[in-house]
């Protein structure tokens, strides 16, 4: 640790940053007093239902409105003839807000009911006729692939919604070099980010206004999509950001808002959307199934030498945030270990499916499954200790990784060294798996490692800026209001902001409130995804309230009639240091201000500009402000008999830089354990012919208490990150990263077998125990 | 949807509400609401009249009696799970543990899961095991009759429209027994059963005198095993050889009894080789007990 860094922990110790005092908003939101979307009520509001299509893929012949129409108590009723002839989307214009010509995937939105409440509008949705030429549909992404099949757009014959290449270094030579080379095929699983709040939308079209209170976390990116879609300017959507209710990267609807929107004009009240927990589970946008293809060059020494990957995911029948998901699936990982070459290739693909979008992990998760399980795998073929094997390979501090990624800070080394220590993990771990059948019985305990990393936001995602601004409104009541542009999705970014902004003003964080977003006062942002709000936010905020204390030292100055010099700020105090006036509190300078000002409050700013770059046409550039990184380790009961597995330990060592709260910081970390361990072990949108086949809480499971590891142990190991505010980086993603693959590495351990698909459930698990099938990914055959 | 009820009714008595059966015999029964209110939501059954039973003083109530125990229809999983009931009806007891999470249990009844007609009821692979009789009550008067004649297949019973169960017995003569409740899910949270089984026990002198096995989830309906229960029979608990021998033999007659489905939660494969294991340890945890 550097002498800078020392200073600026005693900093921390003696603020508020760094205490894990509990969540700003925690009490509201335990006495249900917090306003979600769902608690809102507008004046006259109306409630909406919307039409959906109950055939895969088909033309639309004609829609019958005239019933539903003549039902009493409907406000209005809209189809495509009410929308602009547009089509929009985050990546590829594949949107509509409802379909026009073709219905592509079971459950798509062709037209939608306003009424007086919510059983007449579903009532009168009943009666919407929708006439449709039914067109033959594709499921499966190779057989999407494949020539000849359906296609799902006319722009796009093949199927393939986008094509991302990438090629570093000779990856012909590295191949030819090695000493070793492993081939393997990994598939993932259509994931329900199963957040408690399913999905919801109040639309009130008001003076030529669209005002959307949409619990969006990206809520500028979203407003842009919206008034594209309705081809209105900018200033005519005004976006409310309503409390977040959980969101893991679903919470940017694509078309909802949208047709609240329509409704609302047409009806001339307020349009509520809400889905109940039946109608969210069975036509939700879920995380992207991906198929990947690795194959790794090594050294005799396990030095890796190149890489080749090939990834097909499934975008569904639009194109949400799938392109990029793709793009970090084949390229992440090259900035957690040194590959030193590597060639990439990743298809999106077009099926008649639900379309898929981001989800927490973001592609790097769904790659380290696999990826993890390789390294591992080769540590055993060449006899090197996987703990060893992953030190010797991995990116280090200071290092500028394969795609040009500076990686400005990294305490991994000492996270794979710490969370060793804390899972004793060389005596847990099983010298030798079972290799026999015989060897398979009873209850069998294995132990893995796995690490992983993310970034701290993404340049690419906004093309117009990356950073954050920040606007702190002081007034001559002494209240203080933060207003930032990334929403807190219940992950805690209001408390740690307030925590931020408390210490740079010198008071107490409740005094700090951080306010909801609404465009029409909130600075624009790109938003709270990919693990950017805590660095880009925070750095706007700490920059914010600089120019506050600026602004009032200035103002003290001027009051006084002293040099500038004179005038110390301390813990909230001004100070004249020539003692001919009397000190300012925090409270009398703001109030004084404001008699000065004629009640204006002080309003102080702030600007982050991270030093990111725009990667170039080979992709290569540094595209976030930091990287976080960690490592696991899981340790599993498997039940020979049934199949059942159970995590019984799980240890988790991080590298955050500082930890600005670390009370959050441990629930974003649990909460990571317990959302990979339903991925890995229970979690899937089953589907059949593009119906989604358990859209309920009793069969499609996530984890619940009774399924966690007791003492789970996560430990944030001394870091500071010099690009993120008081030396924090980013957490949210990282927490899931490595989970999935610790604990089938774990599995291994204790079986001999390693999984390939996901969910490693006990009816998977009992095949590969008792009926010999092949552990091979079922996807193998088709990607290969 | 909204759930749409027609008219509600709460009679004060067992023969208040068979009168409002014999006039709107497709009335709903109304105990704990668990599964009542979610089929209407979802639309699996017509909305229709409800029968509110909570008034009904007589469907309620747990108590030791001379002649065993006696399980009133709408007693509560939690109510079940609070009685006295000291070594008694272990198997469901276990059952009452596993079924939902601790508010579905609090609503819960025992004769709503059994009368729901589930496969995969809770209860009612324990009551079979138990050797319970329910007293059921219609407009021609009461009867009684096995558990095991209750259930007619998925969400049905022998139940006639405008009859009620009125209460669960299990006999004094199940006394001395030990037994226990299996079941294999696919979370350790709230679930319900992939397959289940219940094991009850007559153990003398560290011998089997005579037993019951009943498996859930496995075939349209709960149902007893006699050919598992004929293995264990004359089986010492002490000799271990014999008693794996014994318990494998009753696994492999409830698998042979078998004929799961394949669906949403697994396969029928995988839950015919379940019924095997469930079966084991079911019988397992019974003979402990009974140690």
């Amino acid at each position: 640790m550097t002498t800078t860094q020392d200073t600026i922990h005693e900093t921390a110790a003696q603020g508020w940053v760094g205490r894990g005092i509990p969540q700003v908003d925690i009490e509201a939101k335990l006495r249900g007093q917090t306003e979600y979307i769902g608690d809102l009520r507008l004046p006259n509001m109306a409630h909406a239902a919307i039409v959906r299509s109950t055939v895969a893929h088909g033309r639309i012949r004609g829609i019958d409105t005239s019933r539903a129409e003549r039902v009493p108590g409907v406000l209005a009723v809209a189809t495509a003839a009410d929308a602009p002839e547009v089509k929009f989307g985050p990546y590829t214009p594949d949107w509509e807000i409802l379909a026009r010509h073709k219905v592509r995937f079971i459950g798509d939105e062709v037209a939608a009911v306003a009424a007086i409440d919510e059983p007449t509008a579903r009532y009168a949705a009943s009666l919407v006729e929708v006439d449709v030429e039914e067109l033959p549909a594709v499921f499966d992404p190779f057989a999407a692939l494949a020539e000849g099949g359906p296609v799902i757009w006319d722009e796009y014959a093949d199927n393939v919604s986008t094509l991302f290449t990438i090629e570093r270094g000779d990856t012909r030579a590295a191949f030819d070099a090695a000493d070793l080379v492993v081939d393997d095929v990994y598939a993932t699983s259509r994931m329900y980010h199963a957040y408690l709040e399913p999905i919801g939308v109040i639309a009130h079209y008001v003076d030529g206004v669209h005002v959307l209170h949409v619990p969006s976390h990206i809520p500028y990116r979203a407003r842009q999509t919206y008034s594209a879609a309705l081809g209105l300017p900018l200033d005519k959507v005004r976006l409310v950001v309503p409390p977040i209710g959980g969101s893991f990267g679903a919470k940017y609807e694509m078309n909802t808002p949208l047709i609240a929107a329509l409704l609302s004009r047409k009806a001339g009240v307020p349009v509520r959307i809400l889905f109940g927990r039946d109608e969210d589970a069975a036509y939700h946008r879920p995380r992207p199934p991906f198929v990947f293809r690795n194959r790794i060059a090594v050294r005799a020494d396990g030095t890796f030498l190149g890489r080749e990957t090939d990834v097909v995911g499934i975008a569904g029948a639009r194109t949400y945030w799938s392109p990029a998901t793709v793009a970090t699936a084949v390229h992440r990982p090259d900035s957690l270990y040194n590959f030193n070459a590597m060639t990439g290739r990743g298809r999106l693909v077009y099926t008649n499916e639900s379309p898929t979008t981001a989800m927490r992990g973001f592609g790097n998760a769904e790659a380290l499954f696999g990826i993890e399980q390789m390294i591992d795998e080769i540590a055993e073929r060449l006899d090197i200790d996987p703990v060893e094997m992953r030190r010797r390979n991995i990116v280090q501090e200071g290092e500028t990784s394969l795609h040009g990624w500076y990686i400005s800070s990294s305490q991994l080394p000492a996270c794979i060294e710490r969370v060793s220590e804390m899972s004793g993990f060389a005596d847990r771990r099983r010298a030798r798996p079972p290799a026999t059948a015989g060897e398979r019985v009873g209850k069998l305990r294995g132990t893995g490692i796995a690490l992983g990393h993310h970034v701290s936001g993404y340049r690419p995602i906004l093309p117009d800026y990356d950073g954050s601004s920040a606007i702190l409104r002081l007034g001559p009541d002494g209240s203080i209001q933060l207003y930032v542009g990334e929403p807190d999705v219940g992950q805690g970014h209001v408390t740690v902001m307030a925590q931020l902004a408390a210490d740079e003003l010198g008071v107490a964080p409740a005094e700090v409130k951080v306010q909801g977003i609404d465009s029409a006062f909130s600075p624009a942002a790109v938003g709270t995804l990919a693990s950017r709000a805590a660095t880009m936010a925070g750095m706007a905020t700490v920059a914010a309230g600089a120019d506050a204390r600026r602004k009032l030292i200035a103002f003290a100055t001027e009051q006084w009639g002293v040099p500038e010099a004179a005038v110390s700020w301390q813990a909230g105090t001004l100070t004249d240091t020539t003692g001919a006036n009397e000190p300012f509190t925090l409270r009398q300078a703001l109030h004084r201000y404001g008699v000065v000002n004629c009640g204006l409050p002080l309003l102080a700013t702030g600007v982050h500009h991270p030093k990111t770059v725009m990667p170039d046409a080979t992709k290569y550039g540094n595209a976030s402000a930091a990287y976080p990184f960690a490592a696991h380790v899981a340790e599993v009961e498997v039940d020979c008999d049934t199949g059942q597995i159970s995590v019984v330990g799980y240890w988790a060592a991080h590298d955050s830089g500082t930890v600005l709260n670390p009370q959050t910081a441990r629930g974003q970390v649990l909460g990571g354990i317990a959302q990979g361990l339903g991925w890995a072990l229970m979690e899937d949108v089953i589907m059949s012919e593009g119906v989604v086949r358990n859209p309920n809480f009793l069969d499609y499971r996530i984890p619940g208490a009774g399924d966690m590891p007791a003492g789970v142990e996560v430990e944030f190991v001394d870091a500071y990150e010099p690009n993120g505010p008081r030396g924090a980086k980013s957490l949210g993603e990282v927490a899931l990263n490595p989970v999935v693959a610790a604990i089938a590495n774990a599995i291994y351990n204790a079986t001999g077998l390693r999984c390939k698909d996901l969910p490693i459930s006990p009816e998977r698990m009992w095949r590969y125990l008792h009926l010999g099938e092949p552990v091979e990914s079922s996807s193998a055959g088709a990607i290969r | 949807m909204t759930t749409q009820t027609r008219e509600y009714f709460a009679p004060g008595s067992v023969d208040d509400a068979l009168r409002v059966l014999s006039e709107r015999p497709h009335a709903h029964l109304l105990a704990g609401g668990t599964d009542l209110l979610n089929d209407l939501r979802h639309g699996l059954i017509e909305p229709g009249d409800v029968v509110d039973l909570a008034g009904v003083a007589e469907l309620g109530g747990l108590d030791e009696a001379p002649d065993g125990v006696r399980i009133g229809a709408t007693v509560t999983m939690r109510e079940l799970l609070a009685a006295p009931l000291g070594d008694r009806l272990r198997a469901l007891r276990e059952a009452a543990d596993l079924l939902g999470g601790r508010q579905i249990q609090a609503a819960a009844t025992v004769g709503g899961n059994l009368c729901q007609g589930s496969p995969a009821a809770e209860v009612a692979t324990a009551l079979l095991a138990h050797g319970a009789l329910v007293d059921v009550a219609g407009p021609r008067g009461r009867r009684t009759m096995p558990v095991a004649e209750l259930f007619a297949g998925p969400r049905r019973t022998t139940l006639a429209p405008e009859e009620i169960l009125v209460a669960i017995r299990v006999g004094v003569a199940d006394a001395g027994w030990s037994s226990a409740y299996r079941r294999i899910d696919l979370r350790r949270s709230v679930d319900i059963a992939i397959v289940s089984a219940s094991a009850a026990l007559d153990i003398d002198a560290g011998v089997v005198r005579s037993a019951r096995v009943a498996v859930g989830a496995a075939r349209p309906v709960p149902f007893l095993v006699p050919e598992a229960a004929a293995a264990l029979e004359g089986v010492a608990v002490g000799d271990e050889a014999a008693l794996a021998a014994a318990t494998g033999r009753a696994a492999e007659a409830a698998r042979s009894a078998s004929s799961p489905i394949t669906d949403v939660r697994a396969g029928a494969e995988y839950r015919r080789a379940m019924v095997g294991v469930v079966v084991e340890r079911a019988v397992r945890a019974a003979v402990e007990e009974g140690r």
